[in-house]
């Protein structure tokens, strides 16, 4: 059942919120031993779907009128644990919601739990955290991606109907590819980040994930819109994808070779591929150079590194949780340890300073190819995932983030959908648009979709 | 901190150069360009008509903040104290 049949179900008295809980736990139970997808279990989710129930009766269920919605570990809900699946914060209890968190809350959305994670999102391979990690259901024995991996997989085995994660540089777009499910880093400033445990301030983002495109645009409809309590915001008051079925006819679509000289060619063939799908469709397709691209990553790694070491220095075992670097995993405490080392270089060197000028130039590339195209089509993830427990150097690690790091550091929308799979294993296609092209983005998603896999 | 051996020690220093020699290798093609921080310019919520300040509004910003400043140095940049954890 898809994301709106399911929604009218609910709205229709066909399935109860509290039945539709009660299903989702039971596959929960069944799987979550072997997945290791939920790090906690919300105890009052029943009470929470009763509520919702009694308010659809009034005729108040409002826009998610009982779906379930998981949370990844980095997002604060009240009375959870927000862990960022460290031991760092392990008796972490949030004490309010965050921002998207009131806003899922009033539109009638149900939160199931708090899923795993890369230990503070310092990952993208679902392996780092320290409950363990969490398996890919649509590729058994293989990586599900990350940091997002818990609510990528979460949906991908049906134990939640929407979920949210975070995305930095990926996180949300890699592990949706290497699931096989819709998943959407918004806009910088479309969605609040109150309440976000945060790893780089100027490229988090909070976003959707979900099993299909109309799931993605539903729960981005609720969580995006301005929070007055927020200074980085782009004074958006709401969102609406009402045409999400208009199709791509006449739509201007860029294709980039600098996205496909460095990715698996069996990824490549899947993707172009469903390019010739959008041609047939209707839409232009140009091709579009983006000659500075390959600068982008290390002018992320640079600005992340020292986001992320100035982010830990909250944990000094005073006021939340334990001292970081004494109850830290190994690969949180290598980024600390790195970005300490480039930030006592940073003051006669500026290398800050100068990586964001180098983002700058990123923007502008990515703005004039906006200028000529709509959207750019391209692959999510430049490898297939590898093999769970597997031995990878940081740099191949860092690999993963190729292709997704321009769109953090432009500040940019783009989502992901399935394009088919190589040898069992999903394969996700992006579709990046220009700050605030979220409609364009899905509706290209949603062809794309509707155009079905191999 | 967690004891950490000198090998360890080495292995984050190497990453951390690699990480630096890489933003030098790509600082070769980069013209002078601004910052980009967060995406203000496209909308300022500090101001009521939203619209992202001018430059020269920044700049006279930055010299006003900077001639208040308790201490500067020879180009201009604010110094603050380094923190208890700058070795």
């Amino acid at each position: 059942m898809g994301t709106l049949e399911k929604l009218e179900a609910l709205r229709g008295g066909d399935l109860s919120p509290v039945e539709n809980l009660e299903r989702i736990l039971r596959k929960v139970e069944e799987m979550n031993g072997k997945l290791n997808a939920f790090l906690q279990l919300n105890p009052r989710a029943r009470e929470e779907a009763e509520e919702v129930e009694r308010r659809i009766r009034r005729g108040e269920g409002g826009r998610l009128s009982g779906l379930t919605v998981a949370v990844k570990s980095n997002i604060n809900v009240r009375g959870l644990k927000a862990t960022c699946a460290s031991r760092v914060l392990e008796d972490y209890v949030s004490t309010y919601d965050a921002e998207v968190i009131s806003r899922i809350r009033r539109e009638g959305g149900v939160i199931v739990g708090m899923t795993n994670m890369d230990e503070f999102a310092c990952g993208s391979s679902g392996e780092t955290s320290a409950f363990g990690p969490t398996q890919n259901p649509s590729a058994p024995g293989y990586i599900p991606g990350g940091s997002s991996s818990g609510s990528a997989a979460a949906v991908a085995a049906g134990l939640c109907d929407l979920a949210l994660g975070t995305d930095t540089g990926g996180s949300i777009r890699n592990p949706a590819s290497h699931c096989g499910v819709a998943g959407l880093k918004p806009t910088y400033g479309l969605v609040p980040r109150h309440g976000l445990i945060d790893l780089g301030m100027s490229l988090d983002q909070i976003g959707p994930l979900a099993p299909d495109v109309h799931g993605l645009a539903l729960l981005l409809e609720v969580i995006a819109g301005e929070n007055p309590r927020e200074g980085m915001m782009l004074g958006v008051q709401r969102v609406s994808f009402p045409n999400l079925e208009e199709g791509v006819r006449g739509m201007k679509v860029g294709v980039c070779p600098q996205f496909s000289s460095l990715t698996d060619p069996r990824i490549n063939g899947l993707v172009e591929e469903k390019v010739e799908v959008l041609r047939e469709l209707g839409a232009r397709v140009e091709e579009v150079s983006l000659p500075h691209l390959e600068h982008a990553l290390s002018a992320y790694y640079l600005i992340v590194s020292v986001e992320f070491f100035s982010a830990t220095r909250r944990y000094d075992g005073r006021k939340y949780g334990k001292r970081i670097e004494e109850a830290c995993g190994e690969e949180v405490l290598r980024r600390i340890a790195i970005g300490s080392y480039i930030s006592r270089k940073e003051y006669r060197d500026r290398y800050y300073q100068r990586a964001l000028q180098l983002r700058t130039l990123i923007r502008k590339e990515l703005f004039s190819a906006f200028q000529r195209v709509e959207v750019l089509v391209g692959p999510t993830v430049p490898k297939l995932p590898h093999r769970l427990g597997e031995k990878l150097s940081p740099l191949e690690m860092y690999a993963y983030d190729y292709l997704t790091v321009p769109a953090n550091l432009a500040g940019i929308c783009a989502g992901v959908v399935k394009a088919g799979e190589v040898g069992g294993i999903p394969v996700g296609i992006q579709v990046q648009g220009p700050p605030l092209a979220e409609e364009k983005v899905l509706r290209v998603m949603r062809a794309l979709e509707e155009s079905g896999c191999r | 901190m967690k004891t950490r051996g000198e090998d360890w020690r080495r292995e984050v220093e190497r990453s951390a150069e690699e990480i630096l020699r890489a933003l030098s290798r790509s600082l070769e093609v980069l013209t002078a360009e601004g910052e980009t921080y967060q995406l203000g310019e496209f909308h300022q919520p500090l101001r009521e008509d939203g619209e992202p300040s001018p430059a020269e509004e920044r700049e006279a910003f930055r010299k006003r903040f900077l001639s208040l400043a308790p201490s500067k140095d020879e180009e201009g940049n604010l110094k603050v104290e380094a923190a208890g954890w700058v070795r």
